[in-house]
């Protein structure tokens, strides 16, 4: 650019003060005085338009020149008083917090409800088993003993029927001990095939303790149907365990009695606590091991009772033994609870203290 | 069943040497006997195995051997039970009770020299625990956990007459073994001489007959007593031993003989008998003869259909044969055994087949296969329960898992019925003898149990069944209730209830009306009812059943039918639309007769005023002289909107003039001037 002298000034004057105001703003410690320079620089008698007001006073063919110089000058700093506001804003921001107040404080108590952790597992035990395609069926609590012993192949005068296993009620009727009545209730009103299981509490006069109760729940499952086999049995109870524990759980099924299957199995869990090898059981070659608190060093845990329902069973609820087969099972619930959270007495599950029930959801 | 491994070896002599007794215990787990624990007995291992109730002949080594040979083969000899020459002593037997003791046997054993049993004897019984009594005693207990037969040696010189008789017992009573005087029963089978009973049969023998060092001829009897007159006695006196255990499952007639002859031969072996005299036996059994062994025949193609996978015959052959039963008939496509008398729990096909299937081992059934997908059949109850559940727990209620049996008194409330409570015969504790009619029993006692812990302010609520004696006979009424009980008043449990009866789809279905029975106060509870049945009752508790219970606080409990609400739970209403139209809110003040419920004002308020109306609260109710004695005010708020425009100022007033005539009609409701 080829300026005149009073050209090269006013654009000298410009720069002179565009440093000045970064001084000024700088030195604004606040947004009332930040308002004070402002006025003072860019106000309608503020010296940026003194500046623009000498452009006039050029020659004209320097005018365009000049003023296109000191506009840019004065948009700077125009942007500068802007950046200057924007950062004392932010920290006037900074100061209105109320260091009194206290966000970590409690929020407004509002009555929380829980479900039992026998329901929660109950629930889990359902969601599973209904996945598997069994209908969830009830029975009644107060049986009679056709369902709870004759029709399972438990016969008269058995030590199973005896009153110290049983809680016998006023009239020949006792509180089932088993949830395996429903099973015949299922096969006496329905027909074959089947896939039902039935949660459902029983009693038995055992004396309470820390692993003992009275009254506990079980889930007792059914299928029956014109080529239902153990091999069904285990697919379905290890599928049942893996949604249960884990896609990696290590299961077993051991050999067992129970007078309404045969034949009859236990399935059983590999310990998660206890670092036992498995299927070598060597533990016997060194009596003495430090037992495992959660199998007892066994290397295994029990779930559930299971067998190919006894032809007995079905023919004493008329299903022809020769065309139907099926599955039975038996799985205790508070035991399930118990490993779940860890619980070193199973009273806790009747004791019904809001202390422990506040604990699940 | 404690097992000793060196005793067990006695018998059992693996194929293969290398058989650890790791192995070993995890075979026996699998097949069904698990080993729970094992012990290092003086350099012998003590292997605690369960024995299942099916299985009395493994209450004995030699079972367990058997067992053991039939999964990993090897041989199984069987002790030596030959006798030297019989002497002609003989001892007469006879039996009276052929219901008691099927076979009683006696033979006399003469010249035994009591003193203690040779090392391997006393090593043998040490090992499973057994105490050693003398040399004679220690071989019939011997014998007993060699072969499972419980036998008894009676010194001769001690009894009296030449007879010993199996029979009732009538109103005697024998000092037994243990010191302790037994009351006979007449059902107690007694094994007595010419004078009184001397044992009572199968359970313990009788103190006056002891052998003692001074012993030199023996009675060595070996029966069979029955099981359930077994249980009774050892029941009856308290007297649990190894031999009425046997007794009371099974012990096997059959080999009655040579358990008496194997017992005979030790007399000798370890007590320097001389002279070993011939069996004489009665009862049912002695004179029979054996039962002809019965015979099952298994279908090859059987154990495919229940197992899932095919079994080779030669697979079935070795497991049925190692078992000690004897195959007496084979064709294409099946084979028939011969069943041992040892084996009673072996009757039918599946019997066999499932000694195939555990003794081949469950890993050779596979476990992948597939199940036909099923359509669900929702049970709409279960259903309906979940959401009655999830509606408790929103409204802030702890669900409780409740005892079943109350006592008499305050704690067997009857609210919703008052037949009588079913009495349990022999329940856990003599004062809490009845089946709860009512969950509240037991809930307010979880609500005491935690004010005594300390937590004074509780909401709970539990779904539970509830027992009565129905009218007709002895048949039972089973019925499912949902009990609440929280701390508080009327207003905090009809809260709950109302959350409760909205989930179901029930909120206007149910009626409410002053009053329920005791437990609850007269003048702040109510029963519910869904047309003319009763399905409910809330209420604070009365003053009697908060002294009764100790409560200081005010408590308000509910229970509601839930079998019947349930069933007709409405849980898939169709949506009621939403006004996209302004709302005009009436605040109205009625001057009503005093009983009028707010449940009556609002059938009416809402019938009358269709389907404008989207909200009815009270907010104010108050009673003063000025209104009138009998009379109320109550304050009203309607939310009134159109479905389809905006509602106009004249459109709600002829809505709220409807009301009113409807209110002024229906009730006598005026508005307050």
């Amino acid at each position: 650019m080829q300026g005149s002298a009073p050209t090269a000034e006013l654009i000298a004057r410009a720069e002179a003060l565009e440093a000045q105001a970064a001084q000024e703003l700088a030195a604004a410690a606040d947004l009332a005085r930040l308002a004070a320079v402002r006025a003072a620089l860019v106000g309608k008698k503020g010296r940026v338009k003194d500046l623009q007001r000498g452009i006039s006073a050029l020659a004209k063919e320097q005018r365009k020149d000049a003023g296109q110089a000191v506009n840019v000058i004065a948009g700077r700093i125009a942007a500068a008083i802007d950046a200057r506001r924007s950062q004392l804003e932010a920290c006037a921001a900074e100061t209105l917090i109320d260091p009194t107040f206290d966000p970590s404080w409690p929020g407004r108590r509002v009555p929380e409800g829980s479900l039992h952790p026998v329901t929660l597992v109950l629930d889990e035990i359902r969601r599973i088993f209904t996945r598997l395609g069994f209908d969830e069926v009830q029975g009644p609590e107060v049986e009679d003993a056709w369902h709870n012993f004759d029709a399972l192949n438990i016969p008269d005068h058995h030590p199973a029927r005896e009153r110290t296993d049983n809680f016998y009620v006023e009239g020949g009727r006792l509180l089932r001990s088993q949830t395996s009545t429903v099973q015949i209730r299922v096969m006496e009103n329905r027909e074959p095939p089947l896939r039902v299981f039935a949660p459902g509490r029983v009693y038995r006069p055992e004396t309470v303790d820390a692993t003992h109760l009275y009254a506990f729940h079980q889930v007792e499952g059914l299928m029956v149907g014109e080529d239902v086999t153990f091999a069904d049995l285990k697919a379905c109870l290890r599928t049942f365990a893996a949604s249960m524990y884990g896609a990696d759980v290590q299961t077993r099924f051991r050999a067992s009695y129970f007078p309404f299957t045969e034949v009859s199995a236990e399935l059983d869990l590999r310990c998660p606590a206890c670092s036992l090898p498995g299927e070598r059981a060597d533990r016997f070659a060194l009596p003495g091991a430090v037992a495992c608190a959660l199998c007892g060093g066994e290397g295994w845990i029990e779930v559930l009772g299971c067998g190919m329902v006894h032809p007995r069973v079905l023919r004493a609820v008329d299903i022809d033994p020769e065309r139907f087969t099926g599955f039975a099972f038996g799985l205790g619930v508070e035991r399930v609870a118990m490993r779940r959270w860890q619980l070193d007495d199973i009273r806790l599950l009747i004791e019904n203290d809001v202390r422990f029930l506040s604990q699940f959801r | 069943m404690l097992i000793s491994l060196e005793w067990l070896r006695r018998y059992h002599r693996p194929d293969d040497d290398s058989l650890s007794p790791g192995h070993l215990a995890h075979a026996l787990t699998m097949a069904g006997f698990p080993v729970v624990a094992a012990e290092d007995i003086d350099g012998d291992l003590r292997l605690d195995v369960e024995i299942t109730s099916n299985r009395p002949d493994l209450q004995c080594h030699l079972g367990v051997a058997l067992e053991v040979a039939a999964i990993f083969g090897g041989t199984v000899s069987m002790p030596d039970a030959r006798l030297p020459a019989i002497s002609g002593d003989t001892i007469d037997v006879a039996v009276e009770a052929p219901d008691l003791c099927p076979l009683y046997t006696a033979r006399i054993v003469r010249g035994v020299k009591v003193g203690p049993s040779p090392a391997w004897l006393r090593r043998a019984l040490e090992s499973v625990g057994q105490r050693t009594v003398n040399n004679v005693v220690d071989v019939t207990n011997f014998v007993l956990l060699e072969c499972g037969h419980p036998l008894h040696a009676f010194d001769v010189s001690k009894l009296r007459g030449p007879r010993l008789v199996a029979r009732r017992a009538t109103g005697e009573s024998l000092t037994a073994l243990d010191g302790s005087v037994l009351e006979l029963h007449g059902d107690d089978c007694v094994i007595a001489d010419a004078e009184a009973p001397v044992a009572l049969g199968g359970v313990m023998g009788g103190l006056r007959s002891e052998v003692d060092e001074g012993t030199i001829d023996v009675a060595l009897e070996c029966a069979v007593f029955a099981p359930l007159a077994i249980r009774a006695a050892s029941r009856r006196h308290q007297l649990h031993t190894e031999s009425s255990f046997r007794f009371e499952r099974f012990v096997d007639a059959a080999r009655a003989q040579w358990a008496s002859d194997r017992a005979a031969a030790l007399l000798v072996e370890c007590c320097g008998a001389t002279a070993v005299g011939p069996i004489r036996a009665a009862g049912p059994r002695a004179r029979g003869g054996e039962p002809s062994a019965s015979r099952i025949t298994l279908r090859t193609a059987q154990l495919e259909r229940v197992l899932g996978t095919p079994v080779d015959t030669a697979d079935i052959e070795r497991v049925l044969a190692g078992l000690g039963l004897a195959q007496c008939d084979a064709a294409d496509g099946y084979t028939t055994w011969s069943i041992p008398s040892w084996r009673p729990d072996l009757v039918e096909e599946i019997d066999l087949l499932e000694e195939v299937a555990r003794i081949v081992g469950f890993d050779r059934i596979p476990d992948v296969v597939r199940i036909p997908v099923r359509p669900q059949i929702v049970d709409e109850r279960v259903r309906a329960a979940t959401r009655l559940r999830g509606a408790l727990v929103a409204v802030g209620l702890r669900e409780c898992c409740t005892e079943p049996f109350v006592g008499e008194g305050a704690h067997d409330i009857a609210l919703l019925d008052d037949r009588p409570a079913l009495r349990v015969e022999n329940p856990m504790r003599a004062d809490e003898a009845l089946l709860r009619r009512s969950v509240l029993g037991p809930l307010l006692r979880v609500v005491r149990g935690n004010q005594d812990r300390g937590v004074a302010a509780v909401r709970f609520f539990a779904t539970a069944p509830v027992y009565m004696r129905a009218e007709d006979g002895d048949d039972v009424r089973e019925w499912l209730l949902c009990g609440i009980a929280l701390t508080g008043a009327y207003d905090d449990v009809k809260g709950a209830v109302d959350a409760a009866l909205a989930a179901l789809g029930l909120r206007h279905a149910v009626t409410f009306a002053r009053g329920a029975p005791s437990p609850l106060d007269r003048g702040h509870s109510a029963t519910l009812r869904m047309g003319d049945e009763v399905v409910g009752h809330i209420g604070e508790l009365g003053k009697d059943a908060r002294r009764a219970f100790g409560f200081e606080c005010a408590i308000a409990v509910a229970e509601l039918r839930a079998d019947v609400l349930l069933g007709r739970a409405e849980l898939d209403r169709p949506y009621r639309k939403i006004s996209r139209f302004p709302a005009v809110v009436r605040d109205l003040a009625i001057v009503l007769r005093d009983d009028v419920l707010w449940e009556e004002v609002d059938r009416v308020v809402r019938a009358a005023a269709g389907d404008l109306l989207t909200d009815l609260m009270p907010f104010d109710v108050f009673r003063s002289a000025q209104i009138g004695a009998g009379r109320k005010s109550l304050a009203l708020r309607m939310e009134l909107r159109s479905p389809d425009r905006t509602l106009t100022g004249e459109q709600a007033d002829a809505c709220v003039a409807r009301i009113l005539a409807a209110l002024a009609a229906e009730i006598g409701g005026e508005l307050r001037s």
